[in-house]
């Protein structure tokens, strides 16, 4: 990227300080692209970005992981027949998993911005 | 178009399950974690029409990813990068191209969409057309740590619930 370019993303990642207990089951609870281990800004720092901006919008990711369930709830039927049964209730179980992951306060959703220094 | 990127370059041969890929001009073929073989095997599902109105009432759009980004928070990456944009916006982990497209359509740059999965990425070609971004929009199968372009090619990158 350009130097003075923006990097602009969403990051699902876990909170500091956690212990290793807690990583392993945010990393269960949470969806496959999690990072865990180290803040986002820090990450993004230590790989050459300058002016690294963290906004946490774990509630509005909470408020779409809950709207999801409850649509897949809502069309259960429609949705059961469209996917099999195996795969409505995977669906349903990683939403849970993830809704139990916020409420634990071990799932958070961040806006990171940065420049490419 | 679809660029494959495997290590060694095209003219050492790529992988055997993928010969078709190189004639189409498709990049790609790297090293990956097994995370990634979960993604690259909901990408290959074929997303239904129920699973596309649920996206479309939750994230306000229908484009089948495997993310959380609502239309309202794309606005806010256009937002974020405008000062930067008009120019190469690349997409690191791009799936079927949310929110790249609504990017790269709303800042009026062209877009550089990277990912493993090639189902994601034939499916974010499909797209290029109704997003009225032809001419504008290419996908490089392609590790985001490893990708086939020179240093400070892009002006701005996005991504969305990337795997790192």
């Amino acid at each position: 990227m350009k130097q003075g370019g923006c990097l602009a993303g969403f990051v699902i990642h876990t909170p500091p300080g956690l212990s290793a207990s807690a990583e392993r089951r945010a990393s269960e609870l949470g969806p496959d692209a999690l990072v865990a281990g180290a803040l986002p800004e820090h990450v993004t720092r230590d790989v050459g970005f300058l002016d690294v901006v963290r906004t946490d919008v774990t509630q509005q990711f909470r408020a779409t992981v809950e709207a999801m369930h409850g649509a897949a709830r809502r069309w259960e039927a429609e949705l059961r027949a469209e996917q099999g049964e195996e795969e409505y209730m995977a669906g349903c179980e990683r939403a849970k998993a993830m809704l139990l992951g916020i409420q634990e306060g071990l799932l958070l959703r961040s806006l990171v911005t940065t420049i490419k220094g | 178009m679809i660029l494959v990127w495997w290590r060694g370059g095209p003219e050492t041969g790529g992988p055997d399950s993928q010969p078709a890929l190189h004639e189409t001009g498709i990049m790609g073929a790297v090293t990956t974690p097994d995370p990634v073989d979960r993604f690259r095997e909901r990408y290959a599902q074929r997303r239904g029409e129920v699973a596309r109105r649920i996206e479309r009432s939750v994230l306000g759009h229908e484009v089948g990813q495997n993310g959380f980004t609502t239309v309202a928070q794309a606005d806010t990456l256009c937002d974020v990068l405008s000062p930067a944009a008009g120019g190469r916006l690349l997409e690191v982990g791009c799936g079927h191209g949310w929110p790249g497209f609504h990017v790269a359509q709303r800042l009026e740059c062209s877009l550089v969409g990277s990912d493993i999965p090639l189902d994601a990425l034939r499916e974010a070609q499909a797209n290029v057309g109704a997003r009225r971004l032809k001419g504008h929009a290419w996908f490089v199968a392609a590790d985001g740590r490893a990708l086939p372009f020179p240093s400070g090619y892009f002006d701005a990158a996005v991504h969305a619930d990337t795997f790192c």
